[in-house]
């Protein structure tokens, strides 16, 4: 019984490790002059701002749900689970009431495609990263 | 077998029905397949739509269930990011998704085995594939063959495939569905441009195909799948599909060319019907042959054999000369035994006709015999004749019951008669006729007798003309004949009847009718035959009385009256009827004789007699007799009804005048126009009649109150106050009216009559246009009128009356100028009459003539006896009244007495009264002018008493005025009386008129008249009226009055 309680203390501890230990960009395209903090980031990833000041819509790039990445973002950010706010996600979607283009791309093409998006925001984990050009990091959740 | 039928109505019968049922089962069996056919042919080609529609079913399930493998493809995150980083040229990302790509369709082609091909090609270059769950291909960024850059609209392509395969060593064709499933992807969001993919997948449906094949074989269908005209799987053999031998139905599939084809043989489609159809045949013949043989034995053995019993038992027995009829026996009680029952009443009833028909022969041998009629025969073909023993004893032939020859016969016939009989017999010979009947005579002793021969063609056999005969009978007819002219002469008679004749039947039905009748009613005989003749017995205006009638019919045996008919056309005529009873042997009514004849003329005759004896032909009033007999009728009434009857007596007054001034033609119109009136006054049930002459009276009923009589008798009384006009001029006719009452006055008609007389006349003495009911009194004052007339009548003849003298003396000189004559009655019994009383019954009398003729010769006579004494220059006066001067010639009667006394007419004065002028002014200016001229003076006696003009003291010739004694008597009372006195001695001086004062009775008066310069005087103060002895004396010894002065009075 020990034992199993020991075990099942490891791997908690090592899921927890990894997603504490790893490193959390937020990041927009370098082009996006506007001032963001935690709060901004929260508004837009819970779907309550729509629009950057300059007025072009939002667009944002979320990680898959399995991501430690994408889980870490959530529970730091939104303090939610990552499963919770892909549900958020899912209801605004289905009640029609989803005001951000949202879209759920791996860490390596969130990079890329807000590189290439004014308008986007993404967060990718450090090692996920390459390169930075076109990135401007808004954010950073150790 | 033919023969057979022949002679078996069984057989017939079964022959007949079988062929019958047999056509008609057949028949009924084709039509009902042919109907069920067509009501199952819908049903299977429903069958092979379901079949097609699972087949396409199955078809688009495989294909729905690729595409949806193909969208599962399409979604999946491997594709989608290998797309991303194949758009933005990643190679790490592109070969990492690839791997992950790979495992997915693996995973996915292994799940689903009929997946032969699955290919996804990039616009970019890539494509992957996989073959049988394998990837045979995974080539990044090369240029990918056969991509279509055409997606155009189609989301996807569909084609099908067979390609060879081998199994088992066994090389099969395997039958692919293809899908080419094209779509955009990519990360359009970035610089808008999306990227084109195609996944091609390739399905082998062999399995599902072949278990449709034989799911649908086990139906009976085959089932074939064609693309572009080849064919994939199923029945390859197609030909003969649009044969009639199969039913067809196809599906078409234009967006894939896709053929789905279903077909079932027709053989296997109506395979049950055609059972049907069979089973349906033999059932027919089977119940045809059960039917037959059950008929056969039942009409062979139920109707045909006991038919057969019955036709041997009459050929055997009954028709057989037996006088015993024996009957047929059966127990059956079905139609074989009534029939044999009705054949054993037959039998009886032929027994009995033939029993019937012997008696039928004796009885008409017995009534030949009775009746005295002979038997003859006459052969046409050798003219023979057969007579029997009363034939030859009525021809007076001696032999009994012989056959002869014709001649012998025709020599029995009279003379006159055999032309004629030979005749007949001849031409009945050449021209034969079914009735035969001639009649003749034969000659017996000093007489002849009638016969009449009768008889009927008979032939021996059928078409057999040579041997015709008439037979018949001979009967003698004499007193037939007799009695045929009797009713000849009778019924002429009947016809030429100037009465009418009905002959009717006991319930007075007309049975008969001569000319007569239709003659006066119009009716001919068949209008009236079969009806009761109402028309002469019932109509509205008869008088027909049923009840009297029948008495007198039951009664008497007859009944007659007048009635009153109605024609044809509608029109009444009056009949004198009478109709009397026939009765038939037990003595009842059995026929009645109605005769009649139209009187209306003759009526009309009575009517018109009677009218003129009963009513006054001037008046058309009915005349005294008939009143008198209405009068009585009405009282008899009265009596019955207890009502009252009003009798007027109505006399016209002054009619004679009409008649003798207008002359009688105005009279009589006078008359009409009174009896006109008196008709009109009546009411519509009163009764006007002319008594005579001037005499009228009316008969008024049920007048309860007095009052209506005064008002009917009033209006009758105003007309004439009013005036009568004939031709335009007044007659001056009044009216006076007695009124009796019935039956308060008398209920006796003569006294009514008497009474309403005595009213009349009582009316009368009061003047004209007067009335008066009667009364008792009346009576007493009428008789004694009457009396009066009667005893003035009596005096006149017998000059009883006596003329008295009242002196007239002159004023100036007191001598005594003149007398005036007064007529005095002194009667023997009834004391002194005076004139007031019987003047005036004179006059109505007629007698004032004969009275004012006698004074004026008593006056003159005296005149004459004073002249021869001295007293020459006396005159004497004398009252002409009215009446006489209108009724007789005064001048002649004047002249006649001055000539035969020899009296100078200067000496004469007569006195009129002022009505006399008032008449007919004209008329008696020439009367007084012939007067005047004799020499006569003329006064006018009473003047002013009266209403005439002061004119005719002018015109008319006169001498003297007498001043009335009611003015005189006024001198001394009354201022007015004097002022006419004055006046009219003032209007006499300026006319130069003597003035003579009446009634002067006292010495004022006289010394009035005297300051008057009144000339002459007569009254009580000088003299009452005095005998002629008197007279004499008075002249003697006061021939000159002493007279009181003037002066002196006045003093």
């Amino acid at each position: 019984m020990n034992y199993l309680r020991a075990s099942l203390l490891i791997v908690l501890l090592f899921i927890s490790t990894d997603a504490l230990c790893e490193r959390i960009y937020v990041v927009v395209n370098e082009k996006n002059l506007q001032e963001i903090n935690a709060e901004v980031i929260k508004q837009i990833y819970s779907d309550k701002v729509s629009f950057w000041k300059n007025g072009q819509e939002i667009l944002v790039f979320e990680l898959p749900v399995k991501s430690n990445a994408r889980e870490k973002f959530a529970q730091t950010i939104l303090n939610k689970s990552a499963i919770s706010t892909q549900r958020d996600w899912s209801n605004r979607f289905v009640n029609n009431t989803l005001k951000n283009e949202v879209k759920m791309k791996p860490q390596r093409l969130v990079a890329r495609f807000v590189s290439l998006k004014e308008s986007a925001i993404g967060y990718v984990s450090e090692s996920e990263i390459n390169d930075l050009s076109g990135l401007k990091i808004v954010m950073i959740i150790d | 077998m033919f023969s057979a039928v022949s002679q078996s109505i069984a057989l017939k019968v079964i022959v007949v029905v079988g062929i019958a049922m047999t056509v008609l089962f057949i028949l009924q069996s084709y039509i009902n397949v042919s109907n069920f056919q067509k009501l199952v042919n819908p049903l299977i080609m429903r069958e092979l739509d379901n079949s097609l529609i699972r087949s396409k079913t199955v078809f688009d399930n495989i294909l729905q269930q690729t595409i949806e493998d193909a969208h599962i493809i399409r979604s999946h995150n491997s594709l989608t990011n290998y797309l991303d980083y194949e758009q933005i040229d990643d190679q790490q990302g592109s070969n990492s998704e690839l791997v992950d790509l790979e495992q997915f369709l693996s995973s996915l082609t292994d799940s689903k085995p009929r997946y032969r091909n699955v290919e996804i090609i990039t616009e970019n270059g890539s494509i992957i594939r996989l073959k049988d769950g394998r990837v045979v291909e995974s080539n990044h960024l090369l240029l990918a063959n056969g991509f279509v850059e055409d997606f155009a609209d189609m989301q996807y392509l569909v084609h099908y495939e067979v390609v060879p395969s081998t199994v088992n060593n066994q090389i099969t064709n395997e039958v692919l569905l293809k899908l080419d499933y094209r779509f955009l992807a990519g990360n359009a969001f970035i610089d808008g441009e999306a990227s084109k993919v195609e996944i091609r997948i390739s399905t082998k449906i062999n399995q599902p195909l072949s278990e449709l094949i034989k799911s649908l074989k086990a139906s009976t269908i085959n089932f074939s799948v064609l693309y572009n005209g080849k064919v994939l799987a199923g029945d390859s053999d197609l030909s003969g599909h649009e044969s009639e031998l199969w039913l067809t139905k196809e599906f078409v599939d234009e967006r894939t060319g896709l053929t789905l084809s279903t077909r079932i043989k027709k053989t296997d489609a109506f395979l049950l019907v055609d059972e049907m159809q069979n089973n349906i045949i033999l059932l027919a013949l089977s119940l045809l042959i059960v039917v037959g043989v059950s008929q056969f034995v039942t009409i062979r053995l139920l109707i045909a054999k006991p038919l057969q019993n019955i036709i041997d038992f009459i050929n055997e027995r009954a028709l057989q000369n037996v006088k015993k009829v024996e009957h047929y026996h059966t127990n059956s009680k079905d139609e074989i035994g009534v029939f044999a029952q009705g054949l054993n009443q037959m039998l009886d009833q032929i027994q009995s006709r033939e029993f019937a028909l012997r008696n039928s022969e004796e009885r008409l041998g017995m009534a030949l015999w009775g009746s005295g009629e002979g038997l003859w025969e006459y052969r046409l073909t050798d003219s023979s004749i057969y007579l029997d023993n009363m034939s030859c004893r009525i021809l007076g032939l001696q032999n009994n019951e012989i056959t002869t020859d014709f001649t012998v016969f025709s020599r029995a016939i009279h003379l006159e008669d055999r032309a004629r009989v030979e005749k007949y017999f001849n031409d009945f010979a050449n021209q034969p006729d079914e009735l035969f009947e001639v009649e003749f005579r034969v000659a017996k002793q000093r007489s002849y007798s009638w016969l009449l021969l009768r008889g009927k063609l008979v032939s021996g056999n059928e078409g057999d003309s040579a041997n015709q005969t008439v037979l018949g009978t001979f009967r003698n007819i004499t007193e037939n004949v007799a009695s045929e002219e009797q009713i000849r002469l009778y019924a002429k008679a009947f016809d030429s009847s100037s009465s009418a004749i009905l002959i009717l039947d006991k319930k007075l039905i007309v049975l008969a009718a001569n000319g007569a009748f239709s003659k006066i009613t119009g009716f001919s005989f068949n209008d009236v035959a079969g009806r009761i003749p109402d028309f002469i017995l019932n109509s509205e205006q008869t008088t027909f009385n049923i009840c009297d009638f029948t008495h007198q019919i039951e009664v008497y045996g007859k009944w007659q009256s007048d009635l009153i008919g109605i024609k044809s056309d509608g029109s009444r005529f009056v009949q004198d009827i009478s109709i009397n009873v026939i009765l038939d042997s037990e003595q009842c009514p059995s026929h009645y004789v109605c005769a009649f004849s139209d009187i209306t003329e003759k009526k009309k005759s009575d009517e018109d007699l009677w009218e003129l004896a009963n009513h006054d032909i001037l008046t058309g009033l009915p005349n005294r007799g008939y009143f008198r007999k209405t009068l009585e009728k009405a009282i008899n009434n009265a009596v019955r009804t207890d009502d009252n009857i009003i009798l007027l007596f109505v006399d016209l007054d002054r009619f004679k005048q009409v008649n003798d001034t207008l002359g009688h033609e105005s009279g009589d119109k006078l008359l009409r126009k009174v009896a006109g009136i008196l008709s009109k006054v009546a009411r519509k049930n009163d009764y006007a009649a002319r008594l005579g002459g001037d005499e009228f009276a009316i008969i008024l009923e049920r007048i309860p109150e007095k009052k209506q009589v005064q008002r009917i008798v009033d209006n009758l009384v105003a007309k004439f106050v009013s005036g009568i006009l004939v031709d335009d001029k007044d007659t001056g006719v009044g009216i006076s009216i007695g009124i009796s009452v019935f039956p308060s006055d008398t209920i006796q008609a003569d006294d009514l009559i008497h009474f309403a007389d005595t009213a009349m006349y009582f009316s009368k003495t009061l003047g004209t246009n007067h009335y008066h009911f009667y009364d008792a009194s009346m009576s007493d004052h009428v008789n004694r009128r009457n009396l009066l007339e009667n005893e003035l009548r009596s005096a006149l003849q017998n000059d009883a009356l006596s003329l008295y003298f009242q002196p007239q003396i002159d004023i100036e000189s007191g001598k005594i100028v003149s007398f005036e004559g007064l007529s005095r009655w002194f009667h023997p019994k009834l004391g002194t009459i005076t004139p007031d009383e019987f003047i005036p019954i004179a006059e109505d009398a007629g007698l004032i003539v004969q009275l004012g003729q006698q004074a004026l010769y008593k006056a003159c006579k005296q005149l004459k006896v004073w002249h021869e004494l001295g007293f020459d220059d006396i005159s004497i006066a004398v009252n002409v009244s009215t009446k006489q001067f209108l009724l007789s010639d005064v001048a002649f009667d004047v002249t006649n007495i001055l000539e035969a006394l020899g009296l100078d007419a200067k000496y004469i004065e007569l006195e009129l009264t002022e009505s006399l002028i008032v008449d007919d002014p004209e008329k008696i200016i020439g009367m007084l002018n012939k007067l005047k001229d004799l020499g006569v003076k003329l006064s006018i006696d009473d003047f002013g008493t009266g209403y005439s003009s002061l004119s005719y003291l002018n015109r008319f010739p006169l001498d003297v005025l007498k001043i009335d004694k009611s003015f005189i008597n006024q001198l001394t009372t009354d201022k007015k009386g004097l002022a006419i006195t004055q006046a009219i001695i003032a209007i006499a001086d300026s006319l130069k008129l003597e003035v003579i004062a009446e009634g002067v009775e006292n010495v004022a008066q006289l010394k009035i008249l005297q300051s008057l310069n009144c000339k002459y005087v007569q009254g009580y103060y000088f003299s009452r009226p005095l005998s002629k002895h008197d007279a004499l004396a008075f002249l003697n010894n006061r021939h000159q009055c002493e007279l009181p002065h003037v002066a002196q009075a006045d003093q």
